[in-house]
């Protein structure tokens, strides 16, 4: 479904507010304090006219409208970053502003994208194909949603805690380091929570054995940091 | 309970204590003690590795 075909106010609103927020916080007030300030507020203007022209090109031609709306859009938001990137110094940076811009950025780029329009029967469409509905082979086992969940939950703690990390070098570590713990742990947790209650081949000695190699390590790391503290006092 | 529920439940405690560690170790980092901050993100991937490999199914290949 693009957004030619349903322009509706809430198409368009869900692409500008987020759009507008994520470039208010994240960009206009980057530029309006840059020092000298004429290019990057020029290039942040320019940034909010492809954002707001995106959108109505949209309604006439989809395809020049994503491009405006989304990579012009983007690229003058990276353009003013670049000419006013001493505002961008970690020591600078507001955590909670930055964390909400960045989600700000995740609302816009939904916006962008497309969902079944309330009503609609997806088998109405002429390239559907007709039959008899296909069955799940089985059920989710019980508690699948909370285990997902659960591990999102853990996900997103390390995503937030680097935005706290204010030097500039490790910021970038913390940030890259956060990234890649919260998708193992989304992964994790999907594999976890599809596994149980699924009548494994194996026995629970067996699984346990399996896992042997990784909880002897992780006693060994386990006893290290327990020496270690004791050590340190 | 029967003990292959118990295994399940433990890989689900693995999984909070990995998030726990991951947690920890950037909030070390936040805090300038990077050796601490090294410490717990190995921790968090020794203990999410325990916890995939006590559901992982039999590998047929080996």
């Amino acid at each position: 479904m693009s957004l030619a075909r349903s322009a509706t106010p809430i198409a368009l609103t869900n692409i500008l507010l987020p759009g507008l927020y994520a470039w208010v916080a994240t960009v206009a007030l980057v530029a309006f304090r840059a020092s000298p300030p004429t290019w990057p507020r020029l290039v942040a203007l320019l940034a909010l006219v492809a954002l707001v022209a995106g959108p109505l090109i949209a309604v006439r031609s989809h395809d020049w409208g994503r491009r405006v709306g989304v990579f012009v859009f983007a690229a003058f938001c990276v353009l003013t970053w670049l000419l006013a990137w001493e505002e961008l110094d970690p020591e600078r940076l507001e955590p909670i502003r930055a964390a909400s811009g960045a989600i700000g950025w995740a609302l816009f780029a939904f916006g962008w994208g497309s969902a079944r329009k309330l009503g609609h029967v997806p088998e109405d469409d002429p390239n559907a194909i007709q039959g008899a509905a296909l069955e799940p082979r089985a059920a989710l086992p019980r508690g699948t949603l909370i285990v997902l969940l659960l591990g999102m939950l853990g996900a997103s703690v390390p995503l937030v805690f680097a935005w706290r990390v204010r030097r500039e070098d490790h910021a970038l570590l913390a940030h890259a380091v956060a990234l890649v713990a919260a998708v193992a742990l989304v992964s994790a947790s999907a594999k976890i929570a599809l596994a149980r209650g699924t009548g494994s081949e194996r026995q629970p000695g067996q699984r346990v054995a399996a896992g042997s190699g990784a909880f002897m390590l992780l006693a060994f790391a386990l006893a290290v940091g327990l020496v270690w503290s004791v050590l340190s006092r | 309970m029967t003990l292959g529920r118990i295994v399940d439940v433990l890989s689900i405690v693995l999984l909070v204590g990995a998030a726990f560690a991951f947690a920890a170790g950037v909030d070390a980092l936040a805090e300038r003690r990077d050796l601490v901050a090294l410490y717990w993100l190995v921790v968090g991937a020794l203990t999410l590795k325990a916890a995939t490999d006590v559901v992982r199914p039999r590998s047929s290949s080996r």
